[in-house]
């Protein structure tokens, strides 16, 4: 008896101290994790408040970026855009010209057309457009070669880029303008011509494209050829256009009266092509009363364009 | 009298069981926050040098198309001036 007491005893002290140990370990287990669950809370506050900051930091720098690179775009895309403010340039003009025709406007168009350029002159032609803020149509040829006409010393060739600068239209008047050596030899030889005169325009006006030609001397000087050189320009896409007024200046012209004269005697239609020459002084001397003259009767003047009803296709 | 004391013990030594068992699993669920800030550091400077490069970028296509934006206005106003003239 005394044995089996004394042995339940130690069984006793062996139970208590290991459950004592038991509930210690994890009681100890218990607070740290407790600690260890607060400092990472703590941690955790900490790393998100500064995430939120970098986070706003980072949008406005991606927003900032994607402005730059919006900004950007615009410049990439200013070409495009310049080519469809163009596009829709002429595309008014072109229904302004639909309701003239119509009879709805009571607006009038000019075409100022100046011929056979470039030519020195050509800058005061320029220049006096410029001041009315007239923009015309240079129907163009390379008769002349590399320097001006009318200034054997100075590069004429310089004025394609000013043409377009200016924003008028650049055409076709052919390479050699050789009405009796050879250009109406066929129609062929002509189309040569038109080709190397486009070629001549795209080299020196930085790739600018020509679609309307005018015959060398009106398309009736064509005479039996007209009809398959208009069947070939029309396969090339070129539209071409004579003129339903003039000042004369192609021919013997004695002064600006009579230039007046049959300026005045030949303007009578809501929609007029009007034929100038770069070269003539007479017309140069003229031409700011013209436009005012024109501006009096109603007409606004325009650069010409493939799309017209003027031009023949 | 000594079992009564060896079930108090059990009893308390199974309630610091449950305790620490459970202090444990909150512990082991706890979403710690990876510390990656360094990463994003590292984004912000990026796009720093970024915006800076295009910036520059952005600056020299200013200067290189200021006549062909000045073209632009010009035909712009062509536009509204004929445009003017349509009913
Ligand atoms: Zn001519």
């Amino acid at each position: 008896m005394g044995r089996k007491s004394k042995k339940s005893g130690k069984l006793f002290i062996v139970s208590s101290i290991f459950l004592l140990l038991i509930s210690i370990i994890f009681l100890l287990a218990y607070f740290y994790f407790d600690t260890e669950i607060h400092k990472t809370d703590k941690k955790n506050g900490t790393i998100i408040k500064l995430k939120e900051e970098k986070n706003v930091l980072l949008t406005s720098k991606k927003e900032e970026l994607s402005k730059i690179e919006a900004n950007i775009t615009e410049l990439d895309d200013l070409e495009t855009k310049l080519f469809n403010t163009k596009k829709k340039y002429y595309g008014t003009i072109k229904e302004l010209e639909d309701q003239i025709i119509s009879g709805k406007n009571d607006k009038k168009i000019a075409y100022l057309t100046f011929d056979d350029g470039p030519y020195y002159n050509t800058y005061k032609v320029l220049d006096i457009l410029d001041k009315y803020g007239v923009s015309a149509t240079f129907f163009t040829t390379t008769i002349n070669g590399e320097n001006c006409y009318d200034k054997k010393d100075t590069n004429c060739l310089v004025l394609y880029k000013e043409y377009v600068k200016r924003g008028h239209t650049i055409a076709n008047h052919t390479f050699t303008h050789a009405i009796w050596r050879g250009l109406y030899k066929s129609a062929d030889s002509f189309i040569e011509a038109v080709i190397n005169q486009e070629n001549q325009v795209k080299k020196y006006a930085d790739g600018y494209k020509t679609n309307i030609v005018r015959f060398p001397g009106g398309s009736s000087t064509a005479g039996k050829l007209k009809t398959s050189i208009i069947e070939k320009l029309r396969e090339k896409g070129y539209g071409w256009v004579d003129w339903s007024a003039q000042d004369g200046d192609g021919g013997s012209l004695k002064s600006t009266e009579e230039a007046w004269n049959n300026l005045k005697s030949s303007i009578n239609q809501d929609i007029e092509v009007i034929l100038f020459h770069d070269y003539s002084s007479i017309t140069t001397e003229i031409l700011p009363e013209a436009i005012e003259y024109l501006d009096s009767k109603g007409y606004v003047m325009l650069p010409l364009f493939y799309e017209s009803n003027v031009i023949n296709k | 009298m000594k079992k009564i004391i060896i079930i108090f013990l059990l009893c308390i030594s199974i309630s610091c069981m449950f305790f620490g068992i459970s202090k444990y699993l909150e512990y082991n669920n706890l979403n710690i926050e990876s510390d990656d800030l360094s990463k994003m550091d590292k984004e912000i400077k990026f796009l720093d040098e970024k915006i800076k490069q295009k910036e520059e970028e952005y600056r020299k296509l200013q200067a290189d198309n200021s006549s062909l934006l000045e073209e632009l206005k010009i035909w712009e106003e062509k536009v509204k001036k004929v445009e003017s003239y349509l009913l």
